[in-house]
């Protein structure tokens, strides 16, 4: 199983959404979604979507970036009042090395069960509440840093379920750095997590992991997908337009960087939902805007590792 | 002997105030009511004068906004005494829109505005270097009819030498206040540079422009849009061209006309986080707390 790890914006959601729309019947992906915006119709949409179809997703509890870093109150609300159907939706919180106490007493609050964990790597191994936590037979799923073998092997002696978390995604200071490097290896853990010892692997998708709250419009456009370039890795290839010296002529500069893309895909007979949605836009001039650009990125790398994953199975 | 040395500078504690008047700070402050990046500022540097010179916490702001006028100019307190001296009491803000930090070409003007005509204006405080000036003015002039540096009389004579196209603002002191005056009227600028306006505007504006002038966009796709504006918008004559970015640009939301009715010293940063009455009320009231530490 992969575990995308998502926040809760506008078209990070519309992914999942579409995602679901096609793939429900044979879905190898379990979103985990950071809740960031206070406005919550986004996420009902996408929860209502994801719950239609069956599909199993986790939501977090306490978000560490965001509008409601300190509002816990209102996503409690929004799951009692909105998720009529709890059977689909995992509860999870972030643990760091603070707050185990406050988890446990949520835990036992909401009288919640099915619980997933994210242990941040400042987690205290030795803090007595962290390990009353983590044994607790509710604390189903734990997702850890994939480095961390110490916490691995102590989370395997309890017999946790463990996925591996870490950020595969390179990130580069300005768009128009992606141009020096046309592509990079983006994973290899569908092929390894189960080997190296895990339960399944999540990432941050090809966003990473840095929580970006809105931006200004960049110099250059940068679009960044997924592909297998060989058996056992993901590739992820950059786009990039070509007119970079200023943040005007939008429009123009998806059309290079889409140009690039659909030839290459072209070429190398890749295709998936959101290549089929990118390149209409581009062969009828459109602009579809940069946050479609990012849903289609996300869209198509689930649809990647989903097909991986479905047919190794 | 031993000098006791002050524990805080004069400089620092005035640096530090000039910090409270962060949109970021009064964005948090409006959605969760936390007055410690003000509280702060108080326990550091004021607590003695708690009760007797200020109880509220719009009264401290009232009394840091002055310090930082008589002694601390920075750009904060030459936007907000642009917006108080020179668009409420001589411009007028009816059919106006101000814009803070407006993008020209591939630079950033401190504040400009539009009505009749449009205005640039660069703010060079006691505080700032005049390094980039003479590229930054040079392209605010490409568009905009009339360009001013804005600054302190005690510099007038360096930026006397400046083009003179460009007019010359000074915050000046009379008696125990100030106030800002024209020191050198800027030259009327009839040409515009279609080149650079197009980089300074929205799709939506310079589509605008070519459709109110054409009456139709050029046909071509989304992707050459851009290109085809720039070549039409060529061939408008400047005069028509000037007149239409007016009319675009004070087509922008703006809540230019109701900053006379928020208080002082906050109106820059009201302009800056675009408040709007509503929001306003709610941040007197909130303002209107008895300072608790």
């Amino acid at each position: 199983m992969y575990y995308p790890y998502l926040r809760g914006k506008q078209f990070e959601l519309l992914a999942l959404r579409e995602f679901a729309e096609f793939y429900s019947a044979n879905c190898n992906i379990f979103p985990i979604i950071e809740p960031v915006k206070k406005s919550f119709n986004s996420l009902t949409t996408a929860f209502q979507k994801m719950q239609e179809k069956g599909i199993s997703f986790s939501i977090i509890l306490n978000p560490q970036n965001g509008e409601l870093i300190n509002d816990y109150r209102s996503i409690e609300t929004f799951i009692k009042n909105d998720l009529i159907d709890l059977n689909n939706c995992r509860p999870t919180f972030i643990v760091n090395n603070r707050n185990s106490r406050y988890i446990i007493n949520k835990i036992e609050e909401l009288e919640l069960k099915n619980i997933i964990l994210i242990c941040q790597d400042n987690v205290d191994t030795e803090n007595p509440d962290f390990n009353y936590l983590v044994e607790r037979a509710e604390c189903e799923l734990i997702l850890i840093n994939g480095d961390n073998r110490s916490l691995r092997r102590r989370l395997n002696r309890i017999g946790k379920v463990i996925v591996r978390l870490d950020d595969k995604f390179n990130s580069q200071k300005k768009n128009s750095d992606y141009i020096n490097i046309p592509e990079e290896r983006f994973t290899e853990e569908h092929r390894c997590y189960e080997e190296d010892g895990f339960n399944g692997f999540a990432d941050y998708t090809v966003l990473g992991s840095d929580f970006i709250e809105g931006g200004r419009l960049p110099y250059a456009v940068a679009m960044h997908f997924t592909y297998e370039k060989n058996a056992d890795e993901i590739w992820v290839r950059h786009f990039v337009s070509d007119t970079n010296d200023d943040n005007t002529n939008i429009q123009g500069k998806f059309g290079e960087a889409a140009a690039k893309a659909v030839s290459f895909f072209r070429s190398n007979s890749i295709n998936s939902h959101a290549i089929e949605e990118l390149t209409s836009y581009y062969t009828s001039g459109q602009y579809p805007g940069l946050g479609v650009l990012k849903k289609l990125s996300i869209k198509h790398h689930l649809e990647l590792i989903n097909s991986i994953l479905s047919q190794s199975v | 002997m031993p000098i006791a040395r002050p524990h805080i500078t004069q400089k620092e504690r005035l640096r530090s105030y000039a910090a409270i008047f962060s949109s970021s700070s009064f964005a948090h402050l409006l959605r969760t009511c936390d007055f410690d990046f003000i509280n702060s500022k108080i326990a550091r540097y004021d607590q003695n004068k708690l009760g007797t010179k200020f109880t509220t916490y719009s009264e401290y702001i009232r009394y840091v906004y002055n310090q930082l006028k008589r002694d601390y100019r920075c750009e904060y307190i030459y936007k907000n005494e642009i917006i108080n001296e020179l668009l409420l009491k001589k411009y007028g803000t009816l059919n106006t829109v101000v814009i803070n930090e407006f993008k020209v070409g591939r630079s950033v003007a401190d504040m400009v505005l539009f009505n009749g005509t449009s205005k640039a204006f660069e703010i060079k405080t006691e505080l700032d270097s005049e390094r980039r000036l003479s590229g930054q003015l040079n392209d605010y002039t490409r568009i905009f009819r009339e360009c001013y540096i804005v600054t302190h009389e005690s510099l007038i004579e360096k930026y006397q030498s400046t083009d003179e196209n460009i007019g010359l603002i000074a915050i000046m002191k009379h008696g125990r206040t100030f106030h800002m005056e024209e020191v050198r009227k800027a030259t009327i600028n009839s040409s515009i540079d279609a080149d650079i306006l197009i980089r300074s505007i929205r799709t939506q504006e310079y589509k605008n422009i070519v459709i109110s002038y054409f009456g139709e966009l050029p046909k071509t796709t989304n992707f050459q849009m851009y290109n085809a504006c720039l070549e039409q918008m060529k061939n408008i004559p400047t005069d028509a061209l000037q007149h239409l970015f007016i009319t675009e640009l004070k087509k922008r939301a703006s809540n230019t006309q109701s900053l006379n009715t928020y208080v002082k010293e906050l109106r820059q940063l009201c302009l800056s986080m675009k408040i709007t009455p509503k929001q306003y009320l709610q941040l007197d009231n909130i303002l209107s707390q008895t300072i608790k530490i």
